[in-house]
């Protein structure tokens, strides 16, 4: 039994290794054909060096630089302002049934609305207010969809806390809002996490909106990255180098709070 | 200190609690009793605010206190779960409602020492309530409880979540702490056993209204209804009829009964004896052995008695007995 047991751990450890290397492969393929110069990182056969920083630097002198700091701003304004807007809307959508049925369908529904449908009025909308171009348009147009978003996550969230807690808050002499304040929002700390994190990863991502809405002054990196994409052909090493740039920041931050993102996640999902 | 004047509340269809008159006195340990959905935990929401009553007025210290909330009202509350806020120490939990009040922290620290001292989990400041036992955490939800020093202390079968050994164990800490503090306590439990040993007195709720209110000595042994002594203590009801002051059944019963007319006598396990003399002649029909005693069922003229005795020298199933019967005994009329 001790052996079959263990040829059973064994096997289920290399099927793990071989998912593992399935989703990874990809990526690992993207930073070796960053470290390699331009003319070798698609040359077939596939060759291992010389390793050189150079598409890095490349890319960093273009107009990448700016496009990753806009993202940046772009990214975390709309975890910042979504969280709290999205945290009190779950929260009235999951204790107080606000709206009913109707308003959590509405929320589900953003979601289901294909973004290309949306690109067109949003242009025109930006315009007639002025914001054409500007980093405030993508601020919030992706509000508008990142909000509803985050807002069903948390609701799942706010769900899974018990009524009690709070009603224990409101005997201890907590108002409403200071119930929610130091008892639920600090228990929903893996949610608001896990509602950040996507958020910032619907944004940071974002093409499609990205393109239609910002300027030459306010592209964004997904943006930045397509103009690799020259009349003399595609800068395949610089792209990969580009890609690899713009997944640190959000894997630094997945890997500061993952322990909160797994949880949140997870409980979100079966709450 | 808290009243109740015919209290009504409905949920959609169900009338959870009807027309239910209350007042419960200061100092005084008062608990309501019942099975589930009597609507016992409503009344106690309704005292605690979170629940409106539809109509009627709830009072405390004399004041109607229908439309403040919850925070607004002289009250402290112990869950059934104990409703500990996982994310704060012991400290933190019976802190909490201090630190609402804005107390300087010198002083936050001397009572929530004070508190914890008065539930004897000193030392254990530091814990999360994952780390304590089942018995501590309630003892926290206590301290809690009391921190705000509130005129009335509710408490929503606060032991039933516990093994049976610590909650006898809780059931005297609870009583000795309401002595000591004088609190004004309204207790909701389903378990008659708690009821009579914790409280002053006890209303018996049955379908949201209220079925008898008594100490737990009249409720016991003389209960208002065939439902009151259904549900408080074992026992059975024989039917039969009162006249000239002994109970009937086909034949006068050697057992002295208050009232006339059609009813009940109940039958305690605890107050029929076997007796080579006794009155009335039965069969063993099963011996359910329960530590500190057994409980015999005897069928009896055509009746199911249960008859509770020492463990040594036990009839067994199957042998005839003779069963001598209580002088006096409860008699519940019919109807009630």
């Amino acid at each position: 039994m001790p052996g079959s047991s263990r040829a059973l751990r064994l096997l289920a450890h290399g099927a793990l290794w071989a998912f593992s290397l399935a989703f990874l492969l990809p990526l690992l393929w993207t930073l070796r054909s960053a470290l390699l110069p331009e003319g070798l990182a698609y040359a077939l056969p596939p060759v291992w060096g010389p390793w050189t920083l150079e598409n890095f630097a490349q890319v960093l002198q273009g107009p990448f630089g700016k496009a990753f700091r806009n993202s940046l701003l772009v990214a975390s304004l709309v975890v910042l302002l979504g969280l709290p807007l999205a945290a009190g809307l779950g929260y009235a959508l999951a204790r107080y049934g606000l709206g009913g049925h109707g308003l959590r369908f509405a929320v589900l529904a953003v979601q289901m609305i294909p973004p290309i449908v949306l690109a067109l009025p949003l242009f025109a909308l930006m315009r007639l207010l002025g914001l054409s171009g500007s980093l405030t348009a993508l601020v919030l147009a992706y509000l508008a969809f990142a909000l509803p978003f985050m807002s069903w996550l948390l609701m799942g969230f706010f769900q899974g806390i018990p009524r009690e807690l709070e009603e224990a808050a409101r005997v201890d002499g907590a108002t409403p809002f200071q119930a929610f304040l130091r008892v639920v929002l600090p228990l929903a700390a893996p949610g608001l996490f896990a509602a950040g994190i996507l958020g910032f990863l619907l944004s940071w991502n974002e093409f499609l909106f990205a393109l239609l809405l910002s300027g030459r002054e306010t592209q964004t990196v997904p943006v930045a990255l397509s103009t690799l994409v020259t009349q003399r052909g595609v800068l395949f090493a610089q792209v990969a180098a580009g890609v690899v740039l713009s997944i640190l920041p959000v894997a630094l931050l997945a890997r500061l709070v993952d322990r909160y993102l797994v949880e949140g996640l997870t409980l979100g999902a079966v709450k | 200190m808290v009243e109740l004047k015919g209290v009504h509340k409905r949920f959609g269809p169900v009338r959870a609690v009807e027309g239910l008159d209350l007042r419960l006195r200061e100092g005084e340990f008062f608990t309501l009793l019942g099975p589930s959905g009597c609507g016992k935990t409503t009344t106690l929401r309704l005292v605690a605010g979170f629940e409106a009553p539809d109509r009627g007025e709830v009072l405390i210290g004399g004041e109607v206190v229908n439309p403040l909330p919850p925070e607004r009202r002289p009250i402290g509350m112990v869950f059934q779960h104990y409703a500990l806020f996982p994310n704060m120490t012991v400290f933190g939990n019976v802190a909490f409602p201090l630190r609402l009040r804005r107390l300087p922290e010198g002083e936050v620290r001397r009572r929530v020492g004070e508190l914890l001292e008065m539930v004897h989990l000193v030392g254990l400041e530091g814990r999360y309530p994952k780390e304590l036992s089942g018995g501590q955490q309630q003892r926290v939800a206590l301290a809690r409880a009391l921190a705000r020093e509130p005129k009335v202390l509710l408490l929503d079968e606060p032991l039933s979540a516990l093994d049976a050994r610590i909650r006898e164990e809780l059931r005297g800490e609870l009583k000795r702490l309401q002595g000591e503090t004088g609190l004004t306590t309204l207790y909701v439990t389903h378990d008659q056993e708690e009821a009579l040993a914790l409280s002053d007195r006890i209303a018996v709720m049955r379908e949201g209204r209220l079925e008898q209110l008594g100490t737990p000595k009249e409720v016991y042994e003389e209960p208002a209804t065939a439902f009151v002594a259904g549900f408080v203590g074992s026992g059975v009801l024989v039917p039969g009829e009162a006249r000239e002051g002994l109970f009937h059944r086909g034949r006068a019963w050697p057992v002295r009964v208050r009232g006339e007319g059609r009813g009940y006598l109940l039958l305690r396990p605890e107050r029929l004896r076997l007796d080579q003399g006794g009155f009335l002649e039965g069969r063993v029909v099963l011996a359910t052995y329960l530590g500190s005693l057994v409980r015999l069922e005897v069928e009896a003229e055509g009746l199911f008695l249960k008859v509770d005795l020492p463990p040594e020298g036990v009839p067994a199933p199957g042998e005839r007995v003779r069963l001598a019967l209580p002088p006096e005994a409860p008699f519940v009329p019919e109807g009630g």
